[in-house]
């Protein structure tokens, strides 16, 4: 039924803040619960999810916020071909959680399962298995958008650029209602987990090169703070889905325990930390003894939540930087001068005294989805930096020597970038530009983002 | 879809099921291996939420269509229900309406349409539910009621009065049917997070649909005859109801 008092004003906010939490802005918060109501608002509208970008992709300054979190409906599921048709809202959480019992995973997924469908098609996501399968974009086979016009479209590759230019489209192409996704077979809900130490950010790179040491899913850590012959020295992290026959006796003595999604309680953090909690000395203490310890693991076998999502079991950790808030600045670099680049991107970082204890580096496959998707071949570094005063200026910096080496940063996790050196990284930005005057002339999908820019 | 175990525990009615309580509801009923029926107005969203719950919780979900505003919707409803397979075990009612308290106080229409879909609607629905249950000695009644009928408030008292009249007309159910065998449960819950309260920002207590959607399923085999959801609403509303009327209606609670 319609509702009788059908004026629904939504929920003004002062400060409406992604994971990050930094920047803060006012913003009008809609939370539509029936898909009819999934438009746009009066104004300059932005769709978002569950709000786990960090920078400002997911803000809009006194514009109208919808929420998708509401519509998280699993619309059609094919279990013997493991195609899922789901609202956009729904989280992978929520889909690891009803789909691991039944044999199937995502067949990509960040570091975390707190983000939708929606969130996961716009920033055109990409995991550890990145460097043979590709993005977010690889396993989806459909989308519904919703227009600026108010149409609603159902989009396949066969649509060119309405349907490519939606990955890595931040939102802003349109408003993606339903998501069709291959979902990937698994027989075991375990990780073959395998790591191996590297004494030098060379060593690591090498290791991480050697096709022999690769695995379908790897990543490395990275400890920025160890200074000299052990600059960038790391943990190699590999693994892949346990077929059953490769577990030990143990876990095969109870069939029934072999898909089983435990997620656990997450535990929040419990407070805002004071800023000195994170000081160099901390963190060198942290990274030594995560060193020895993680390297000390050699091969073992690991739950799915465990080896995709370790931050997920404590809520909020984003409290852990502090009132200030931090940005997680992630680049990727050709391999040609990755080494190079990444070398110097970390000098930078050590002589800003920019502790970070979550640095993480891997390889890249090959490129897909649309021209502000952020996936390229190369190296790609990843790392929180708590916000204090000189971070943008330095974060400019370090754009600047990215773009220089003809890389990139990932737009889901920036706030700093400027229009100039986005230009530089995103070469194809202009058909972007183009595309998105061509399908919202009025420019009705906006974001913090995309007017920092100027892409509206 | 998949197909049902020989052995069900037969199936159970949830009427207004497009709202975010009643869809966890029926979700935990499927978890306890009721199949479900679900009955609404808005049938794009009937096929969404069923859809899901297909695939979900694996269980077979048929649909009805069901509007408070037409008369007899309601009986059309009861009867068909109670012809279904796998035999209804229970109903319950989750349609609500806060509707707009100022204008109901100009225009007794909308006043009387708040009334309906709270209130009256559940008449017509549960009354031969309720007989056929008699008949049969077994089955529950679940009502999702207000912490908002246990005391009229300025803010909202048809909204509080239709509650009201809910929770009194459960009360005699239950005394009536209880002695038959007949479960009569209300839940009563207080601020639920959801398009009624998400433009009031911050609210104290704040319970989440599922939270509630659970309580109200696990109603029906607990002991317990009027549920507060979060627990803590019973002794706040036990204060409030207790407060004496010349010191409540200086009050702006």
């Amino acid at each position: 039924m319609k509702p009788l008092d059908n004026k629904r004003p939504g929920r003004a906010v002062d400060q409406l803040e992604s994971w990050g939490r930094y920047p803060r802005v006012p913003a009008r918060l809609f939370r539509p619960e029936r898909m009819r109501d999934f438009h746009a608002g009066e104004g300059p509208s932005l769709a978002r999810g569950l709000g786990r970008s960090y920078g400002d992709a997911a803000l809009l300054t006194d514009g109208d916020v919808v929420l998708s979190e509401r519509l998280d409906r699993c619309l059609e599921f094919n279990p013997e071909a493991g195609v899922l048709r789901a609202e956009a809202g729904l989280s992978l959480d929520a889909l690891i959680r009803a789909f691991v019992p039944q044999g199937w995973f995502v067949p990509v997924t960040p570091g975390t399962a707190f983000c939708t469908l929606g969130g996961c098609v716009a920033a055109n996501v990409h995991g550890k298995n990145h460097h043979r399968d590709g993005s977010f974009r690889q396993g989806v086979t459909s989308l519904e958008m919703l227009s600026a016009d108010g149409s609603v479209r159902d989009l396949t590759p066969a649509d060119g650029d309405d349907f490519e230019f939606a990955f890595g489209g931040m939102g802003l192409t349109g408003m993606i209602r339903e998501v069709e996704l291959q979902l990937r077979p698994i027989t075991t809900s375990m990780m073959m987990v395998k790591h191996s130490v590297a004494g030098n950010l060379p060593e690591l790179m090498a290791q991480m090169d050697d096709e022999a040491r690769d695995d379908h899913y790897s990543v490395a850590w990275v400890d920025l703070l160890a200074r000299g012959e052990r600059a960038g020295r790391g943990v190699l992290m590999t693994g892949h889905h346990a077929e059953i026959n490769e577990l030990p006796m143990r876990y095969a003595a109870h069939p029934e325990t072999l898909l089983t999604d435990r997620p656990g309680r997450a535990r929040p953090f419990p407070f805002e930390a004071p800023t000195w909690l994170l000081s160099p000395g901390n963190l060198r203490l942290f990274n030594s003894m995560y060193h020895k310890w993680q390297g000390r693991k050699g091969t073992f076998f690991t739950p799915l939540r465990t080896f995709f999502h370790p931050l997920d079991a404590i809520r909020n950790w984003n409290r852990m930087y502090g009132k200030p808030g931090f940005v997680q600045y992630q680049f990727v670099v050709p391999f040609e001068s990755g080494r190079e680049a990444v070398t110097e991107a970390i000098s930078r970082l050590n002589a800003a005294q920019a502790s970070s204890f979550l640095a993480v580096l891997k390889r890249m496959g090959a490129s897909d989805g649309g021209p502000l998707s952020f996936p390229m071949p190369g190296y790609t570094l990843a790392l929180d930096i708590p916000l204090r005063e000189g971070v943008i200026d330095l974060l400019n910096n370090l754009d600047a020597l990215v773009a220089d080496h003809g890389g990139r940063v990932y737009l889901a996790k920036d706030s700093a970038l400027r229009p100039d050196t986005f230009r530089r990284m995103y070469p194809d930005w202009e058909r972007f530009v183009n595309h998105k005057r061509q399908v919202d002339p009025d420019g009705r999908w906006q974001s913090d983002l995309a007017r920092r820019l100027e892409l509206v | 879809m998949t197909p049902l175990a020989l052995e069900t525990k037969g199936s159970v009615l949830v009427v207004g099921a497009t709202s975010p309580i009643a869809r966890a509801a029926a979700a935990e009923f499927a978890r306890q291996g009721y199949a479900v029926i679900l009955a609404a107005r808005d049938k794009d969203e009937l096929d969404r939420i069923a859809a899901d719950l297909r695939i979900r919780s694996r269980v077979e979900v048929t649909l009805l269509p069901y509007d408070a505003d037409l008369k007899g919707s309601g009986t059309r409803l009861a009867e068909i229900a109670l012809e279904l397979e796998p035999p209804l075990a229970g109903a319950v009612w989750v349609v609500g309406d806060l509707g707009d308290q100022e204008r109901a106080q100009e225009d007794v229409t909308h006043a009387k349409a708040i009334v309906r879909r709270n209130f009256t609607g559940a008449i017509d629905v549960f009354t031969p539910i309720a007989n056929a249950f008699e008949a049969r000695g077994a089955g529950f009644l679940i009502a999702v009621g207000s912490v908002a009928g246990d005391r009229g408030r300025a803010k909202n008292y048809v909204y509080g009065a239709a509650k009201a009249a809910l929770h009194a007309f459960m009360s005699g159910m239950r005394q009536r049917l209880d002695r038959k065998g007949v479960r009569v449960r209300v839940v009563k819950p207080g601020f639920v997070d959801t398009a009624m309260t998400f433009a009031m920002g911050p609210l104290p207590l704040l319970a989440s649909p599922d939270k509630v959607g659970q309580a109200v399923a696990r109603a029906a085999t607990g002991k317990k005859d009027e549920i507060y959801t979060p627990g803590p609403w019973r002794w706040i509303m036990l204060i409030i109801r207790h407060l004496p009327e010349r010191v409540f209606k200086k009050t702006n609670i």
